[in-house]
């Protein structure tokens, strides 16, 4: 038996097998149906998938030439590189098979339809698609937003644009004359540097500020109403600040949004929803507006906001009138809405999803909230299944 | 909105939820790409539906407290809900999963390895009369930290057939985890554990239950779970004093079965593998930097004899499924044949399979001759495959009528 192998053998063993699995990676990558939605992403997954592969190519020849110190830890690193985009690649495939096959009832082509309506506002192109996952949650290394199985709320819809706002923060560019400058990736590595956590933190209130800024009440009302837990009201997480001050923030973006008075009232409805269940959960702060917001949250605040009024500012809603009057409609249980309403500014899921919040909060109870749903669902999904 | 409204609301989406996650594992996709029995579809996911239903219950006992005469005050029904919404996310996370794992294979994308690790594991569950698992792609943490279900993870994604051995562990945990038999010894390994080291008891079932699903690998399926292991899964490389610990510990392990095996008194299979896999793997250790200092884990110092396993595996446990001197023999018949056929030139010829062919005589072939002519690893590769699909597509012959070993009184 041989008994000559070295430790070298077994490197390489390691390195070619790891060259098979970015091989059957691509295939996977290229395997994505439909075409529109694979088109999305292939392109720049193969690239970085090409780059690893490369480097683990040059590895294993590298060995192939002699013992090579630091081979076993450069295999780690890229192992443990590749294990997460892996993992991201496989909830990827999974989840365009699941929409295929119609697992999410068209949930997911609905939420990418809003990201695609906000992104085309911006200059910053997202080039992904939204799939089912167990929670909310944006993939750096391929762009994809996971959509929260088995949900497919309608209500719940606007939690996905905080998403995007994980990925076009670190996406805001300028150029200083000799090289291009990302603000926000300095503001987070500043943050990191203060304390470690706050990266994420600060991830977090730049999202919400985001996911409120581009549409409107909509996104604090979901949070209140349906997301945000009241018992972890005042608990900060490693990831996340608490409720509480989140919503806060999401206020404050919404008191400077403008002096529509229907908005304001949109907003003290929203406070009040979320003051009366953290109240009855014991965890009620009386925190309002930016004044009350404390530090660091209120230089995020106003950093951020600074940010999206220079880098986006055409992405901000501005269709509330639009929403008032879809809500009247909504409200009075009529057939569906005059589907004209809202096309032509841009923002016609927008105008929609919070047409029906107003219509939600107005109703006298709780009952119509499931027909105000499904209605406002098949303005923007006509013909799809329905949502609750 | 009075806050018992939107409480109810939370209580209302989150039934709904349940219900939705629920049907789904009722309702049987429809997978022309890679037909799943009935029975197994229903094993894989009946914890998940009944887990659900669980959780539906108590959603349905809260909602009725609240609004009966129960007097259950809205701060602890937000207490109770957030509880239920904590363990209903983990059931939704695995249903997921699951789905997703079983339309990934629909579209074979997985080149037919879960197939083979299906195939596999049937062969192992045929004998402890117990349901099977579904092997489904998984990522790596999933792999790691899920509890053992009717599922078997392939990791995503190695499709290659060298690691095909590996899902023996993935049978093994449930085994450990549900047999009567062994339920005794693996207590007293906990208990002795827990006892020795003053670790958690969760922590120590946790590092003896992933021990014995190696020794249970080795023992089902031969050298050849311990090549995979050691030459394609474990990592040398080790950033803390723990993760070196439970990596020699798995290595100390599958070593010592196979040489519990190669040394057994009535069924000596003499394959000398785990000495040249323990000198292979002590070389890549030395070769590497000292592993950084750092405070290790209680369970560094866990030892099970893999002796006492594997004699407790042989008498009292599981002898029909053990891994026998004929077995090997057929291995060598086979890997000699393929070795002298790379040594002449010639164009390596697949055996013929008989019904009594199991997935485990062609893995330990192939891993025989891959550790002598390391270029079998490439051109091995797709006749070792073919013939795994031959023996798992092709027709069996229950044990009784093939004379293998019958249990001991």
């Amino acid at each position: 038996m041989s008994g000559g192998t070295s430790s070298e053998m077994l490197l390489r063993n390691r390195v070619d097998a790891l060259i098979a699995q970015i091989d059957a990676a691509q295939s996977s990558v290229a395997s994505i149906e439909p075409n529109e939605l694979r088109e999305r992403v292939e392109v720049r997954l193969l690239i970085e998938l090409g780059r690893r592969r490369e480097e683990a190519r040059e590895l294993s020849s590298a060995i192939l030439d002699g013992p090579q110190s630091g081979a076993w830890t450069h295999l780690f690193v890229l192992q443990t590189d590749l294990a997460g985009l892996f993992e991201e690649i496989l909830a990827l495939v999974e989840g365009a098979a699941l929409r295929a096959a119609s697992f999410d009832d068209g949930y997911c082509h609905v939420a990418d339809a809003m990201l695609d309506e906000i992104v085309r506002k911006t200059d910053v192109p997202w080039g992904a698609f939204t799939v089912l996952g167990s929670r909310e949650f944006y993939a750096r290394s391929t762009r994809v937003i996971r959509v929260r199985y088995p949900s497919r709320s309608f209500w719940e819809l606007p939690v996905v644009a905080h998403e995007l706002g994980h990925f076009l923060g670190p996406e805001l560019k300028r150029t200083d004359g000799a090289q291009w400058v990302h603000p926000f990736v300095d503001m987070l590595e500043e943050a990191r540097a203060d304390q470690p956590h706050y990266w994420s933190w600060l991830h977090e209130v730049f999202a919400d500020i985001f996911a409120t800024h581009v549409l409107g009440p909509c996104y604090g009302l979901a949070c209140a109403f349906d997301r945000f837990d009241p018992v972890e009201a005042r608990d900060h997480s490693a990831t996340h600040p608490a409720p509480n001050t989140r919503m806060a923030v999401i206020a404050a973006v919404l008191d400077g949004s403008g002096a529509i008075e229907e908005a304001a009232w949109v907003r003290r409805a929203m406070l009040t929803a979320w003051r009366s269940s953290t109240g009855d959960a014991g965890t009620a702060d009386g925190a309002e507006g930016l004044g009350a917001l404390p530090e660091p949250f209120r230089s995020w605040f106003t950093a951020s906001s600074d940010l999206l009024a220079e880098f986006l500012p055409t992405a901000g809603y501005n269709g509330w009138l639009r929403a008032m009057l879809l809500a009247q409609q909504l409200t009075a249980a009529d057939a569906p809405a005059d589907v004209s309403l809202g096309h032509s500014d841009g923002q016609r899921i927008r105008n929609v999803v919070n047409g029906a919040w107003l219509a939600r909060l107005r109703a006298v109870d709780d009952s119509t909230t499931p027909r105000i749903a499904r209605q406002a669902w098949q303005l923007i999904a006509p013909g799809g299944s329905e949502v609750a | 909105m009075p806050s018992s409204m939107m409480l109810q609301g939370r209580i209302e989406a989150l039934e709904s939820h349940l219900n939705r996650a629920r049907e789904a594992t009722e309702r049987q996709l429809d997978l022309e790409g890679t037909p799943v029995d009935p029975n197994d579809w229903k094993n894989a996911f009946e914890s998940i539906h009944d887990e659900s239903q669980d959780e539906i219950d108590k959603i349905r006992e809260l909602r009725d407290q609240l609004d009966g005469t129960g007097g259950l005050d809205l701060s602890e029904g937000w207490r109770q809900l957030a509880a239920i919404q904590k363990e209903s996310e983990r059931i939704f996370r695995e249903c997921l999963d699951l789905l997703g794992g079983l339309v990934f294979r629909d579209r074979k994308l997985d080149d037919d390895i879960c197939h083979l690790a299906d195939a596999l594991i049937k062969e192992q569950a045929f004998h402890f009369g117990k349901p099977t698992a579904i092997a489904i792609p998984s990522s790596d943490t999933a792999v790691l930290t899920t509890a053992p279900r009717r599922i078997a993870h392939v990791r995503f994604p190695e499709w290659d057939v060298w690691t095909l051995p590996l899902y023996a562990h993935e049978y093994g945990r449930l085994v450990i985890t549900e047999s009567d038999r062994i339920r005794t010894f693996v207590e007293k390994q906990e208990a002795d554990a827990v006892h020795k080291l003053g670790a958690e008891q969760s922590d120590v079932e946790q590092r003896v239950r992933l021990l014995l699903a190696d020794a249970f690998g080795a023992f089902t399926t031969g050298p050849a779970y311990a090549c995979a292991l050691l030459l394609l899964r474990l990592d040398p490389v080790a950033l803390t004093p723990a993760s070196r610990a439970l990596v020699d510990q798995r290595v100390g392990m599958v070593c010592g079965m196979v040489e519990a095996a190669d040394d057994a008194e009535d069924h000596r299979i003499q394959t000398g593998i785990h000495g040249i896999l323990a000198e292979w793997w002590a070389q890549a250790i030395a070769s590497l930097p000292p592993v950084p200092p750092g405070p290790g884990s209680q369970l560094d110092n866990l030892t099970i004899d893999p002796k006492s396993v594997y004699e407790q595996f042989s008498a009292s446990s599981w002898p029909n499924v053990r891994y026998e001197p004929e077995d090997w023999l057929k291995a060598l018949e086979w890997g000699a044949a393929w070795v002298k056929q790379l040594d002449e030139n010639q164009q390596p010829v697949k055996p013929e399979v008989q019904p009594t062919t199991k997935l485990r005589d062609a893995l330990n072939a192939s891993w025989y001759v891959r550790m002598r002519r390391p270029a079998w690893t490439t051109i091995g590769a797709e006749i070792t495959r073919s013939l795994c699909e031959e023996i798992a597509d092709g027709p069996t012959e229950p044990p009784e009528k093939t004379g293998l070993a019958t249990p001991k009184p």
